[in-house]
């Protein structure tokens, strides 16, 4: 059976973008989350395989959707998606429970490969 | 793995879209941002919201290969950053080049999608930018006593957007710090089952939560929730999709009329003894045929309603790039002026919103640079310095009544009067009613060369407002009191796809008329038609109205009838003239086809509609008609009010 990924990101053509290559890549996009307010109601209904989570968002931020999200699910399986200049952000987001991150731009290759060792 | 390209085309339309819903949200964040200038210092709500818009920008230009939007945008991010990080006072200086910066960004990103060329002095703005930024970051690093270093948390200001390798290290530093933190802080964060409770580290790249005056940032905040979850239930939908359905929506109003007569025919027949005989089956089949009829009308009613609402949206979406130019236009003209804002959320065709913002914008324009007197001359009128403008916008029927009104010094008649005159638009002789004068401003040729300020002028004149209003079948009304202030009233219909229409036949062909401009019609007999300087003439109700024979003007040829016209009264604010056409062939709805690039502009015809029984029907453009009668040279205003 396919993977479920929730894409969290408040850029509709990351999120467009993070679905276009997963769904060829027999990935399943059950949802997709705007704000971290969203990304942890999402996360409950849904429960994905796997989150990719965008780190600055409105209402509620990539961290603390991380923590929120871990605290209901300690197996949660979540990527950060993160700009350059944001290294303790990352840092934190990993502390905080997140399994690992893919840095914007991101290449199609790179962030498949990503997802792959996660979820192995 | 493949290493596959993106499709970025398929992107791009979103990234558009969403580029400028962000770009117009920065404007408004930084209009309110400009209201803390005094205090110097910033609501961390506002400089949040501004710094997430840029970052989403800058990210989605990233992905898309846009690199000069990413650069400016990460540019302007590093700046919201040292405002965030309370580095940078807020400051005048910080406001305008941010606000600089914003339309910068807004050519990057038109130029980008290949809207247009790239902004000129592009470099001198980023040079300021960058000199400008840096004064603080050294400020701050001297502060702190550190060079900038990257780690620390948050954007390192001053990078430059990413390559390859800057990502490779970018990411090594991260699994460094990882380790670090691994081997500084164990148990290691990183097991998966564990479900540690991270340690709150504040950190200042994070959005800040709102300080300060918390109930009012709060109040914003919840308003912004609002507006956020409102926004999750609606889809973009490319207009060229409903065009079509509104194009097919069309078809099916045609086939309604046309089964419903072909109902009404078959219960004719049913009366008719010759058919006597086959009524058994007739009776039955056309009764079925007239329900079948009756739903299929109510049904494509419905349809066709909705279309029209799913087509509509709130006129406030042209309304939200105002306040900037009010404040622009204001500062610029050394001016104080409030923009008063109501019904932004009143309805509208997409069409016409899209074709309604210029002209709105012009008359903002030219409130504040003509009507809105300076603040001194305000005081001594016993006016409150600042200005103020109403921008109003309500449902009245079926049409959308826009109100753009100031408080300034009114429209000047003696200066119009006498501008009129040096431009040879009336003699010195003619004597003017007040409405007349005012009229005069919607003059092609009344704003003149000189007139042309970077302000309201632009080269473009009142005439070419009213011009684009009255393309959109909308009415251009202007008051005005002296003293008092100017109020411009515009009228829209909601839609311009489906109308009501008056439809005559001249000669062979069936044309339709739009019913909202058609005044009467009436049969004249031909004694009371006159001849005035080669124009025919007729007099209603004191009034002379020039016409018109449509099959003149289209040059069908046909008799005339030597003892009676019939005539259709078709007026545009306030004047009128008289179409004469062979015969009335009643009203009905019409969908209207746009006239094909093939066929080109017809003088006299707007577009197309097909009609119930499949024929099509040309419409009549009855406002360069009107013109034509008038401006053509056929009749002028001063023989007219000689007769």
């Amino acid at each position: 059976m396919s993977k479920k990924v929730l894409i969290v990101d408040d850029a509709v053509v990351m999120r467009m973008m993070i679905k276009g290559i997963l769904s060829k890549h027999g990935y399943e996009v059950v949802g997709e989350a705007q704000n971290g307010v969203e990304a942890v109601d999402k996360y409950k209904q849904l429960q994905p395989d796997l989150v990719t989570m965008d780190m600055v968002m409105p209402e509620m931020d990539g961290i603390t959707a991380v923590r929120q999200i871990m605290s209901m699910d300690p197996n949660a399986k979540i990527i950060m998606c993160t700009s350059m200049g944001q290294q303790a952000l990352v840092v934190e987001a990993i502390q905080a429970g997140a399994k690992s991150f893919i840095t914007k731009p991101f290449q199609p290759p790179k962030i498949l490969e990503t997802i792959s060792k996660v979820l192995a | 793995m493949s290493d596959e390209p993106f499709d970025k085309e398929e992107f791009v339309a979103y990234f558009r879209d969403e580029a400028e819903e962000l770009l117009q949200q920065i404007d408004g964040d930084l209009l309110r941002l400009e209201e803390f200038v005094d205090s110097g210092q910033a609501d961390p709500e506002i400089v949040n919201s501004l710094f997430r818009a840029l970052h989403t920008i800058k990210g989605s230009s990233g992905m898309l290969g846009f690199t000069e939007v990413q650069g400016l945008a990460h540019k302007l991010e590093n700046l919201c950053d040292l405002l965030r990080k309370e580095r940078m006072p807020l400051s005048e200086g910080s406001v305008e080049i941010l606000f600089s910066g914003r339309d910068f960004l807004t050519d990057l990103v038109q130029a980008a999608i290949g809207q247009s060329a790239p902004p000129s002095g592009l470099n001198e703005f980023t040079g300021r930018l960058d000199q400008f930024v840096a004064i603080y970051n050294e400020t701050s690093n001297v502060i702190e006593g550190k060079a900038p270093d990257r780690s620390e948390g948050g954007n390192a200001v001053g990078s430059e957007p990413m390559n390859e390798a800057e990502i490779a290290a970018f990411e090594a530093e991260i699994e460094r710090m990882l380790a670090e933190a691994a081997a500084t802080a164990p148990p290691a964060p990183t097991t998966p089952t564990a479900n540690l409770a991270a340690p709150a580290v504040e950190s200042a790249a994070r959005p800040a939560p709102a300080r300060g005056n918390g109930e009012s940032a709060d109040a914003k905040k919840s308003a912004a929730q609002g507006k956020r979850s409102s926004l999750a239930q609606t889809i973009r939908v490319d207009i060229d999709r409903l065009d079509a359905l509104l194009n097919l929506v069309g078809e099916l109003v045609i086939n309604r009329t046309r089964i419903s007569d072909i109902a009404t025919t078959l219960g004719r027949l049913m009366g008719d003894r010759a058919l006597n005989a086959s009524i058994g089956l007739i009776g039955p089949l056309s009764k079925d045929l007239a329900d079948s009829a009756a739903l299929l009308a109510r049904t494509t009613n419905e349809i066709q309603e909705s279309i029209m609402k799913v087509r509509m949206v709130p006129i406030g979406q042209v309304f939200d790039r105002f306040p900037r130019t009010v404040r622009d236009v204001a500062k610029a003209r050394g001016k104080e002026v409030q923009l008063q804002i109501s019904g932004a959320d009143t309805d509208l065709d997409k069409t016409i919103v899209d074709e309604v913002g210029e002209p709105l914008m012009h008359l903002l324009r030219n409130c504040v640079d003509h009507g809105i007197e300076a603040p001194d001359e305000r005081e001594r009128q016993g006016k409150p310095r600042m200005g103020t403008i109403a921008l109003n916008a309500y449902h009245e029927g079926n049409q959308i009544i826009i109100e753009i009104s100031d408080d300034g010094g009114g429209i000047n008649l003696d200066k119009v009067r006498a501008k009129a005159i040096k431009n040879g638009l009336i003699g010195t002789e003619d004597r003017l009613t007040d409405r007349e004068l005012i009229e005069l401003i919607f003059t092609p040729g009344f704003s003149t060369a000189e007139e042309v300020s970077d302000v309201s002028g632009r080269g473009v004149g009142m005439d070419v407002v009213k011009r684009n209003i009255t393309k959109l079948k909308g009415i251009f009304d202007v008051d005005s009191a002296p003293g008092q202030g100017t109020r411009f009233t515009i009228k829209l219909p909601l839609t311009l796809a489906i109308i009501q229409a008056l439809l005559v036949r001249v000669v062979d062909e069936l044309y339709a008329i739009p019913l909202d401009s058609v005044i009467e019609s009436q049969r004249v007999e031909m004694p009371d038609v006159r001849t005035v300087h080669g124009s025919e003439v007729i007099t209603l109700r004191g009034q002379v109205v020039p016409l018109l024979r449509i099959a003149d003007f289209f040059e069908l040829g046909g008799e005339r009838d030597p003892e009676k016209v019939m005539i259709v009264i078709v007026g545009l604010q306030g004047r009128q003239v008289g179409l004469v056409v062979d015969s009335f062939e009643g009203e009905q709805e019409i969908v209207i086809k746009p006239l094909s690039d093939v066929v080109g502009r017809i003088p006299g015809i707007s577009g197309a509609t097909i009609l119930g029984n499949g024929s099509i029907s040309l419409i009549i453009d009855v406002h360069s008609l009107v013109s034509d009668a008038y401006a053509g040279g056929k009749v002028t205003r001063a023989e007219f009010s000689g007769v």
